[in-house]
């Protein structure tokens, strides 16, 4: 599991933004928000334009720095990445992971979406090896903790993560280290429910979503989605055109095409859905303004099916308070993202937060503002 | 940030209370105070309908209905994390008004939510209604419905911290633990600092009920301010261990 993360002038976040998940509250309710010790699913608030897509991106640069899966172009924009208020020739991302007891810390500088000019990775506490792509300099002494003693490794010339390398080239055994933490990045996934299917991380496969229902025979099974998540009743068939599968929405005189009479919340739906058929092998979930188009009980119902999933973390963002409510999550587990800063609600204050606090009211009267 | 709204029954002694509090205890919190300048019976009669509280009220646009100073609307339109109610008991009542007032306590007993009634025995001044602490002769302290009307002359008499504007941060936590204790003895007859969940159990509708119960048997009830709780109510953990592991500190 993703442990602690923080980023340095990235995007908008000029000073080190710091993401705690270790569960230091010991709230006594509501449990199955942690695991291990371990906040598993948050909820991001903060006013527009605070940067809490820039945080999903953050988050996310370690899929595009390790593996080859898909990824929104927008993470591969050069001229955004470094923050434009600094002059920093580098942006830094440290990540620590948690695998059974070990301790895994991964930590990179780039000066550029796809260019490392520093890189480095700790097993509890013990440097593995550090290389400095600019000065062709490094430490490779443990490198055997690893099984990658043998390496043979063009130091003038690589390009690209050490690690990744170290990952494709040596022989790793199914419980290795390399191989959890390369397994818990290649599961990695960003969406969005705005807009277009824009996704990072998971696959390299973009399908049409109509097409994909149709295929696996899942016309049922969304239908009982949208039933169960939005109390929506909708009976649906399809027709094929060519090559493609359309979807029809059955009524008592004609049929109508789903894609042309589904309300903006539907089609969310539908894409919330295709990722969810996904959700038993997601490791890490982002989930930018998840509830756009929803309905408030939607909302609350989308977050209760993914707390069902206790193996995967999750971390939403949203704009609805109606989520901040001491039945669904806890107060470590809501953050505010203001001023390149995430400070959970109960770091936001100094009263002592329990259970019974009316924590939706206590964010909207400005509990949590500094 | 904390922003509080405190609407209170009077107008100078109340503010000077909050004031000084804050000040020492809590000196990084906003508040805002709303004086009310009438009984507690006034306030239940624009917040119940049909004998029974309105759960759609917010209490501030309650009070806006009737509000006409410019200020004062402007104080009441902010957004507030807590509410604070601070008002006397009012003893020359019938039954029906008690209940309601009963159930006002049962109603507005979480300040983050609708808000949080405290209401002093007799009245606000009862804080200071202490002889030098530990004063164990508080746990018995009452005061007889006749001398309520000059109860303000016998507190300030008979109290050994008479001048609010002296109090240091451990004088007032003991002060809060006195009345803190009386209340644990009222309620379970153990005058002693309760603990954490039992301090989280204290029901300030079942003071009231005993009280009440009380004045209308022998015509007395007991000394005992709940608003001086309001300092341990944002930290109650952390005062309440303060308290049991730094003895030499204050006088309980």
């Amino acid at each position: 599991m993703l442990t602690k993360f923080s980023v340095t002038n990235f995007r908008n976040f000029k000073d080190k933004l710091l993401i705690d998940f270790e569960d230091r509250h010991n709230y006594g309710f509501n449990k199955r928000a942690t695991k291990n010790g371990i906040i598993s699913k948050s909820i991001v608030f903060g006013h527009n334009g605070c940067g809490k897509s820039n945080l999903g991106f953050a988050l996310f640069d370690i899929v595009i720095t390790l593996t080859d899966l898909y990824a929104d172009q927008r993470l591969y924009d050069k001229n955004s990445f470094l923050n434009a208020d600094s002059n920093l020739s580098y942006a830094e991302f440290n990540y620590e992971f948690k695998f059974g007891n070990e301790i895994v810390k991964y930590n990179y500088r780039k000066s550029e979406p796809k260019i490392l000019t520093y890189e480095e990775l700790f097993i509890d506490n013990k440097l593995i090896y550090s290389f400095n792509f600019e000065t062709k300099e490094g430490k490779f002494d443990n490198l055997a903790l690893i099984g990658a003693e043998t390496l043979n490794l063009d130091k003038d010339n690589i390009n690209f993560a050490i690690l990744r390398f170290i990952a494709n080239n040596t022989i790793q055994k199914e419980e290795s280290t390399i191989k959890l933490l390369l397994d818990f990045v290649s599961h990695m996934l960003w969406f969005r429910s705005l807009g277009s299917n824009s996704f990072i991380g998971m696959t390299n496969e973009i399908v049409g979503l109509n097409d994909w229902i149709v295929k696996n025979n899942l016309i049922e099974e969304f239908e009982q989605f949208l039933k169960e998540t939005a109390s929506l009743n909708l009976k649906l068939d399809n027709i094929q055109v060519g090559n493609n599968n359309i979807l029809l929405e059955k009524h008592k005189y004609r049929q109508l095409m789903f894609d042309k009479i589904a309300s903006s919340g539907t089609i969310s739906l539908q894409l919330f859905f295709y990722w969810y058929k996904n959700f038993n092998n997601i490791s890490f979930l982002f989930v930018d303004e998840f509830d756009a188009f929803y309905h408030f009980e939607l909302s609350k119902n989308i977050i209760e099916l993914i707390l069902q999933y206790e193996d995967m973390q999750a971390m939403l963002t949203s704009h609805n308070t109606y989520l901040a409510n001491n039945n669904l999550l806890r107060p470590d587990c809501y953050f505010i993202l203001k001023d390149g800063q995430l400070k959970s609600f109960a770091d936001s204050t100094d009263r002592e937060l329990r259970e019974g606090h009316n924590i939706e009211k206590m964010l909207r009267e400005g509990e949590f503002d500094e | 940030m904390s922003n509080i709204l405190f609407i209170t029954e009077g107008l100078v002694d109340e503010v000077n209370f909050i004031n000084n509090i804050y000040n020492i205890c809590y000196k990084n919190k906003k508040y805002n105070i709303y004086s009310y300048k009438t009984t507690i019976h006034t306030l239940v009669s624009k917040l119940f309908v049909n004998d029974k509280i309105d759960e759609d009220l917010d209490i501030r646009l309650a009070l806006k209905e009737n509000e006409t100073d410019y200020e004062k609307r402007e104080i009441l339109s902010k957004p507030y994390s807590d509410i604070f109610l601070i008002f006397d008991l009012d003893p020359h009542h019938d039954n029906v008004k008690f209940k309601k007032i009963k159930m006002m306590l049962e109603n507005f007993n979480d300040s983050t939510d609708k808000g949080k009634l405290y209401i002093n025995y007799p009245m606000l001044q009862s804080f200071k209604h202490l002889n030098k602490m530990p004063d164990n002769t508080f746990k018995d302290r009452k005061v007889m419905l006749k001398d309520i009307a000059k109860y303000k002359n016998i507190s300030s008499k008979e109290s050994d911290y008479d001048d609010l504007t002296q109090y240091n941060y451990p004088i007032l936590i003991s002060i809060a633990i006195h009345h803190l204790k009386k209340f644990n003895y009222i309620l379970n007859g153990k005058y002693e600092i309760p603990k954490i969940d039992d301090f989280l159990r204290l029901s300030h509708s079942k003071l009231y009920d005993k009280q009440i119960k009380m004045l209308s048997k022998s015509n007395e009830i007991y000394v005992i301010n709940t608003s001086i709780l309001n300092i341990i109510e944002y930290q109650p953990n952390k005062i309440l261990s303060q308290v049991k592991n730094q003895k030499e500190r204050f006088f309980v």
